[in-house]
């Protein structure tokens, strides 16, 4: 699209020009966020300050920091937080291993690997709401899995993996079953960049496979890893979807994410203000763990 | 208070102008590339057109409300419904977002229990003087009417009462032949059967109880009929749901859990009930006459009946979960008259008998309620025949009260899932949620 | 598709680069080669029921009567497909999903291309604030934010205009797209494009001839991501489009879950009518995820 344009200016790279390259570059991204998110996002902000509760429209108005200090006291705010936290790290953890086993795995020659291929990744193609529905339709204890288990004498009948102790983590493997290929795809398209003379001069080397891996198949695919493994993880912070619909948060909130609760709060409940100091709590949180880890990652020799 | 918040708001998106300015270019080179799909058709110069949502998408209803609609078209040429269907997940947020944006449609489909929330937000349009004027209190069902009045925090009435849901029992006749039980007829029976018909090692359950979202209408339906208490606050405003009655008569029902359900009701929202039920892994199941068709489709109309709820201990007859359901305008319709003419269709005998009967719903029109297909409807004759008993009183439910919706489901649903698990008792889950709808109900009269 | 038994001619990556003579002699080598084998397939086969067994049970209702509960979708029936085509205007919402998703995918990829090459070839002012503010964009859930945004594309008049979704859904995407985007370019090795630059290749000619055959992996795994996001987009669709043939896939299965009555059957064989274009779509696709250096398309 831009790429002619550009190309008439830089025959001879005139160093003056050059030097604004990368804004003309970055200006079609930097523009389509100021014009459709800066003030969306800020009246987020703005909302948190104020009273805006549709059910209480006669106490609607100016707030100050009266939500914010609602949430101090508000046990499921805290309770969220911690659960959204433990979410995270497991759903996110969980998917980079699987994900970057099933990349080498898939990486390799063997037979019917173009079918394998294009099975393992077809759950990210699959929409949310089908997602939910399969688990919905798996989980079930009249149409799902643990009835065909009862019907062979394991467990009993009228039981679901979604109420009762192993509600988290049916959750999470029905999470999995889309995230896990998000890392694949990614990390598979990573390594492709990788020269395969270093592998044959390691190899040479006597260098074992493990070896290779950690020296030169981790190093090329880190900083791929490092930032995909933070826009999951925001994501999955944010995600309400699978959790609405297959637990609804429960039982007794076990599985509500500041998120859902947000959801609830401002969508539900059109609470919205309080709703909007909850988002901005999330999106402090998420500043601040982002910039963490991204410090904490960050190596020398690395640009910005 | 709201002009101030009103005021800042416009300035803030004052503050975004220059972006946008920079933005047109390039969002007006996006749309070059083809598509033209923002234009819509347009009609014959003095037609009228009406957008018509509708939050209840089902594709058999979703035809019907199109023939519903081509019959009016019909009768008043020079007008055109457009219809847009919403899913039942979302429709709310999405009128939210219209409320708020200056982009209502002119006709919408609401349930009893969304009026409140849609008042509030001053974006119905109030219909009394014209349901008077075209002499509709005397063709309208009196009850459905005052239901649908009852429904709003003014009194006013903003929902044709076109229609109206009740709650049955739905169970499966098939099963109760074999184990040799009559049709259910008390509560004493229903508690009866549930417990014979409760065969864990096959995967056979007596009821299912709705442990998930949605689970304060069903509670209310097993609940307050068994307990004979008719309203649900007393003359002071204080919530009867600490009533010791009804704290007895939950208790009853809290305790069906695990014993003849299954353990993972727990979190059973309609979806799952309905699979379940449809799978045939339970007995009963609690729901409105709505449902019938759905379960008709899956187990057939020989394996499924349904009665309404049973007369209490004391023997009075309470009606619960009859919600109104109809049509209303939204208040920014720039054709109220042909608004007003479409809502006037759906309470008309023709417009009425169609609709009442394709949905499955109990008609408003008087003349309509006589018709055949009433009379054959089987959980609707068993609603009528509760409704016909001369000491039937009508459980309304606070639906004016704006905060209904936000208690009953995000405050308390956690609270009962605790009372289901054995974590909390039934008496201390009912004290607390009395004492918050008490709250709201006195924040609603002192205002 | 890629070929099953793999040509000793197309140098794809396998050990059969290392010089046959050592296979044969080396018995060690060959057990090695055979756990490896086994060390391929049993894990593969299970990750290949992992992830089956949620399309089965999908196909398990669209494919069965309703009210069955056998394990196979035996008597077979079209019923559900039936139901949902004739039913809900599937063709419509298909045809506009696909439209969403395509021009997604084109706008986002290549704003994704630009900006990508400037955060990875050039050092400048102001770039680890750009980062973080494409990071900070995705802090807050797009459901909070919709009536602002409605609000702005009414503005440019673009609500009830699929352009609304395809912005959205770039603008959402964006910093995914551009961040990864950054890292496959950084990680084709400089030296390449100088050396275009030594033969005369002007900065955009080296990017053409000599980046992008090798972004390939990347552009595709980019572009996918948006293609697929944008196919599936709901919330957005739902909330900026206000006029039935305007929608898209998902709006269209989410017709059919209902307070009154969910039929499974109809819904699942919904969902395999979505499901099966971004099936076949990767199916075709896949094979350029396997291409790079590694190809031997270019040697240092």
């Amino acid at each position: 699209m831009a790429l002619p344009a550009l190309t008439v200016r830089s025959a001879p790279p005139a160093r003056r020009l050059a030097r604004y390259y990368p804004y003309f570059l970055i200006a079609p991204a930097a523009i389509l966020t100021v014009v459709f998110l800066v003030y969306p996002v800020g009246s987020v902000f703005y909302y948190s300050l104020q009273h805006s509760n549709v059910t209480q429209p006669w106490k609607d108005g100016f707030a100050g920091f009266d939500n914010f200090i609602a949430m101090a006291s508000d046990a499921l705010f805290w309770r969220s937080l911690s659960f959204t936290a433990q979410w995270v790290v497991v759903e996110v953890g969980l998917q980079f291993v699987f994900g970057l086993a099933l990349a080498l795995l898939i990486n390799k020659t063997f037979v019917g690997r173009g079918i394998a291929r294009a099975l393992v990744f077809s759950p990210w193609a699959v929409s949310g709401i089908l997602t939910t529905t399969i688990w919905i339709l798996i989980y079930n204890p009249s149409t799902g899995v643990s009835k065909y288990l009862a019907d062979m004498g394991i467990g009993e009948y009228g039981t679901s993996f979604l109420a009762g102790d192993t509600t988290f983590w049916a959750v999470v493997l029905a999470e999995l079953w889309k995230g896990i290929p998000f890392f694949a795809i990614l990390i598979l398209a990573d390594l492709q960049s990788v020269s395969l003379e270093l592998y044959e001069s390691a190899e040479m080397d006597g260098a074992g496979k493990i070896r290779q891996f950690t020296s030169i198949t981790w190093p090329h695919i880190r900083q791929a890893v490092i930032i995909a493994t933070l826009l999951r993880a925001v994501w999955e912070f944010n995600n309400v979807d699978l959790l609405y619909t297959l637990t609804g948060g429960g039982p007794a909130s076990a599985t509500t994410t500041l998120p859902l609760y947000v959801a609830q709060t401002a969508i539900h409940d059109r609470d919205f203000g309080y709703g909007s100091a909850l988002t901005v709590v999330a999106f402090v949180i998420l500043t601040f763990f982002s910039l963490l880890y991204l410090r904490i990652t960050k190596t020398k020799g690395d640009d910005k | 208070m709201k002009r101030d918040s009103e005021l800042a708001f416009r300035q803030l998106r004052r503050s975004t102008k220059l972006g946008a300015v920079v933005g047109v270019a390039l969002a007006s080179a996006l749309v070059m590339t083809g598509c033209g799909g923002a234009t819509s058709e347009p009609a014959a110069s003095e037609d009228v057109v009406l957008e018509l949502w509708d939050t209840d998408t089902r594709p058999e209803r979703t035809e019907n409300l199109k023939t519903l609609i081509g019959m009016f078209e019909k009768k008043n040429p020079g007008i055109t419904v457009n219809y847009l269907g919403l899913p039942t997940d979302s429709y709310m947020q999405k009128i939210g977002t219209a409320i708020a944006t200056d982009s209502t449609p002119d006709l919408v489909t609401p349930k009893a229990s969304d009026i409140a929330a849609l008042v509030a937000q001053d974006a119905l349009e109030p219909i009394d003087k014209q349901f008077k004027a075209g002499g509709w209190d005397d063709q309208i069902s009196p009850a459905m009417t005052e239901s649908s009045k009852a429904a709003a925090p003014d009194g006013n009435l903003y929902l044709t009462p076109a229609t109206s849901l009740a709650d049955v029992i739905y169970y499966r006749a098939d099963w109760f032949e074999e184990a040799g039980l009559d049709a259910p007829a008390s509560w004493d029976d229903f508690y009866e059967a549930a417990d014979t018909l409760t065969d864990k090692s096959t995967g056979r359950f007596g009821y299912t109880i709705r442990g998930g979202a949605g689970f304060f209408p069903q509670f209310v339906e097993m609940v307050y009929p068994k307990a004979g208490v008719d309203t649900f606050f007393r003359k002071d405003g204080t919530s009867t749901l600490d009533d010791p009655k009804v704290i007895k008569a939950a208790e009853e029902y809290a305790a069906l859990y695990k014993k003849n359900t299954a353990e993972s009701d727990l979190t059973a929202d309609f979806k799952t009930m309905v699979a379940q039920f449809g799978a045939g892994g339970t007995a009963m199941l609690s729901h409105s006459i709505g449902s019938y068709p759905s379960h008709v489709a899956a187990l057939g109309a020989d394996a499924v009946e349904g009665v309404a709820p049973f007369p209490s201990d004391d023997g009075s007859t309470i009606l619960s979960g009859w919600m109104t359901t109809g049509f209303a305008m939204f208040k920014d319709s720039e054709h109220k008259e042909a608004a007003w003419k479409f809502l006037e269709f759906t309470m008309s005998a023709e417009g009425n008998s169609f609709w009442a009967e394709k949905s499955g719903y109990l008609p408003g029109n008087l003349e309509v309620a006589e018709e055949a297909w009433v009379t054959e409807n089987q959980p609707m004759q068993s609603a009528l025949a509760a409704a016909a008993e001369p000491d039937a009183v009508l459980l309304q439910q606070p639906y004016y009260l704006p905060e209904f919706n936000s208690i009953t489901t995000t405050d308390l649903l956690p609270e009962w899932q605790r009372v289901l698990q054995g974590d909390l008792t039934v008496k201390d889950f009912l004290t607390a949620a009395a004492a918050s709808l008490t709250e709201a109900q006195q924040e609603y009269l002192g205002k | 598709m890629t070929s099953l038994l793999t040509p000793p001619a197309a140098p794809e990556r396998t050990e059969s680069r290392v010089p046959a003579p050592v296979r044969v002699l080396s018995a060690e080598r060959k057990r090695a080669h055979r756990i490896d084998r086994v060390l391929t397939y049993v894990p593969m086969a299970l990750f290949l029921v992992f992830t089956i067994v949620p399309f089965y049970w999908m196909l398990l209702f669209a494919f069965r009567p309703t009210g069955s509960t056998s394990l196979v979708p035996w008597p077979i029936t079209f019923d559900h497909f039936v139901t949902v085509w004739n039913g809900s205007g599937f063709g419509i919402y298909f045809q506009n999903s696909l439209f969403a998703a395509v021009m997604s995918l084109l706008v986002s990829t290549v704003i994704a291309l630009l900006g990508g090459y400037a955060l990875a070839r050039f050092p400048f002012k102001g770039k680890a604030l750009f980062l973080v503010a494409m990071l900070c964009t995705q802090f807050v859930p797009g459901a909070m934010m919709l009536i602002p945004l409605f609000e702005i594309f009414n503005t440019f008049g673009l609500t009830n205009s699929l352009w609304s979704l395809i912005i959205a859904d770039t603008v959402f995407q964006l910093p995914l797209s551009l961040i990864l985007m950054a890292g496959f370019i950084r990680n084709v090795p400089m030296e390449l494009e100088e050396a275009a630059w030594v033969d005369g290749c002007t900065r955009i000619q080296a990017f053409r001839l000599v980046v992008l055959p090798l972004l390939k992996p990347g552009i595709v795994a980019v572009g996918s991501f948006a293609f697929i996001s944008a196919w599936n987009n709901f919330l957005f669709a739902i909330m900026f489009l206000s006029s039935q043939d305007r929608f898209t896939v998902p709006v269209g299965l989410s017709y059919l879950l209902g307070e009154f009555g969910t039929d499974f059957g109809a819904l699942a064989a919904g969902g395999v009518i979505a499901i099966v274009p971004v099936v076949v779509l990767f199916a075709y696709v896949q094979k350029f995820l396997v291409q790079g250096l590694s190809a031997g398309a270019v040697k240092g």
